[in-house]
């Protein structure tokens, strides 16, 4: 038996194990813990650069016109299109999901080193009159995958993180990100339902040039307003604990797979659902 | 559940159903387990099963050999087929499972655990290791649990006998639980040691402290562990594996808790 009730050298199950229990993992300063807690987002400006952006957004409009087969393309709304599992295109887009900078602001939001991407998805938004609803957040929010937590000292315990990265320029008025800060900690449903964007007073408006992303818990009241003239690109990726299943039709191929073996970061984003070492409990 | 089960689960973290097995499936039960132990390692391979011996298990103390001459292990038991598949969406226990976690669920993990005279294991988990898939929630009058464990009885396991204990309300504790890496003393003023008789099922929230006293019985302790999580969750390993057929002979239900029904479906619609 390895374990031992001697308290100074109580081999713990956090330790046999790696349980991620306080771990502290990540490199977040304190001021960043705290304003992600007290909103629930961030923004990265310049995330990519003018050739990534131009690069990805190139690789959008391809799958869009080609026969990618492990890229499915389905029409949710009429001026939408999503691009599920869109890292199968490779370049740009590949790479822009295991940026340094955007995998160390989304590690300590989850769970110590147990994370990895459940979804990918390229977005082509087309002008149109109607902005989006806004999602419900809070503890009203159906969604049992979204559930924010954030424990004593800043020990992260988020479900469903989002990176949106605009790959077009947004405004206030055309296309942006709108989300209501601290509405991840709402004890009530919010009162907007069927509301225009413009009319919801506490709604932020998060402008953003292309390049930049903004990371949010899935668990804040969020909704997109709809371009006024101009298409716009986005990439939206999300990152769960361990062992969430993968986002449907967001499967990565064998393919994929064997070429992001040797790559640390994509290939630890890209581990098949996972809970603990095996003998854990 | 009842308003007072519903009280008492919020309370302590776990509740105990008592006869949920009949004599029958009890008598089926034993003599499969019976069969198993009788075989070799080599032979229980070809039935996709894999007995794990506790020896390297860092939360259990190992107990004396049985007269098969096992030492304590544990095996997924699903492949086996009948009688334990029948316990995959057993119609007593599912309205609990529906109540308590509250979304579209699975079967993540179902295993037989067997513990001879000094076995026992140690105190785990609780509400303050902030372990995501364990997480004990109750929201807006809604119970909401990341994982709830089912313990069925397979024999009378008295306090004597390495009973299954608990620290009734750890599942809401702030603070790192202080007994955890020790086997329970059932004479500590927070452990709360649950005896069962065959055929019962103890409940319980993946996030309260629990651990198994040591066994200072003459009787092997042996026990079915089923577990269930909303369906956005991955499986334990290999221990939801099926038997060949079980497609053609399970229930939809059945087919569906081991499939898993599909994940993050109203993330779909809200896109």
């Amino acid at each position: 038996m390895k374990t031992t009730s001697n308290k100074s050298n109580q081999l713990t199950e956090d330790k046999a194990f790696n349980l991620q229990s306080g771990t502290k993992h990540g490199k977040l300063p304190k001021k960043k813990k705290h304003f992600f807690d007290i909103t629930g987002y961030f923004i990265l400006e310049d995330l990519l650069t003018c050739k990534q952006v131009n690069n990805a957004k190139n690789s959008l409009e391809k799958v869009n016109h080609s026969a990618y087969s492990q890229i499915q393309i389905e029409q949710l709304n009429p001026q939408e299109l999503t691009l599920f599992n869109i890292i199968e295109v490779g370049g740009a887009i590949e790479d822009a999901m295991a940026r340094k900078r955007l995998v160390r602001h989304i590690q300590p939001l989850i769970w110590g080193t147990q994370y990895r991407l459940v979804s990918s998805q390229g977005k082509i938004r087309k002008p149109a009159s109607s902005d989006e609803q806004l999602s419900q957040g809070g503890q009203a929010d159906t969604r049992r995958f979204t559930g924010y937590r954030c424990g004593p000292g800043g020990e992260f315990r988020s479900l469903l993180i989002t990176a949106l990265i605009a790959l077009s320029d947004t405004s206030s008025e055309d296309g942006c990100l709108c989300l209501i800060p601290g509405s991840h900690k709402s004890n009530l449903p919010h009162p907007y339902a069927n509301k225009h964007l413009d009319d919801i007073p506490p709604l932020h408006k998060l402008p953003l040039t292309a390049g930049s992303a903004v990371i949010f818990t899935e668990n804040i009241s969020h909704a997109m307003k709809s371009p006024k003239e101009q298409t716009h690109h986005w990439l939206k990726f999300q990152y769960g604990p361990s062992y969430f299943m993968n986002f449907p039709k967001c499967t990565p191929s064998q393919s994929l797979l064997k070429r992001t073996a040797n790559d640390a970061v994509k290939s630890h984003l890209l581990l098949p659902p996972y809970y603990h070492p095996e003998g854990s409990q | 559940m009842t308003q007072e089960e519903r009280y008492l689960f919020d309370l302590n973290g776990y509740l105990v159903l008592k006869n949920v097995l009949s004599q029958k499936i009890l008598g089926l039960m034993n003599t499969a387990i019976d069969h198993l132990e009788s075989l070799s390692e080599q032979e229980l391979k070809f039935q996709n099963i894999s007995r794990d011996y506790a020896d390297d298990n860092v939360y259990a103390k190992v107990g004396k050999k049985t007269k098969q001459g096992h030492k304590d292990y544990c095996c997924n038991i699903l492949t086996y087929g009948e009688p334990f598949e029948n316990l995959i969406d057993w119609p007593v226990i599912m309205p609990y499972l529906q109540e308590m976690i509250s979304a579209p669920l699975r079967i993540d993990a179902a295993s037989f655990m067997s513990r001879n005279t000094g076995g026992g294991f140690v105190f785990h988990h609780g509400y303050a290791e902030l372990l995501p898939y364990s997480e004990y929630i109750f929201d807006q009058g809604t119970f909401r649990c990341a994982s709830i464990k089912i313990s069925y009885a397979l024999s009378d396991v008295g306090v004597e006998d390495g009973c299954f204990a608990v620290i009734p309300g750890s599942h809401k504790s702030n603070f790192q639980n202080p007994l955890v890496g020790q086997i329970p003393d059932p004479n500590h003023p927070l452990v709360q040691p649950i005896s069962t008789q065959k055929g019962d099922a103890i409940l319980f929230s993946e996030d309260l402290s629990h651990g198994a006293l040591e066994n200072r019985g003459g009787k092997v302790r042996r026990t079915l562990f089923y577990s269930y999580a909303p369906a956005f969750q991955t499986s334990w390993g290999e221990t939801t594996q099926v038997g060949p057929g079980f497609e053609t002979r399970a229930t939809p239900q059945r087919i569906e808790l081991v499939n898993g029904p599909p994940p993050f479906e109203d993330q779909l619609t809200k896109l």
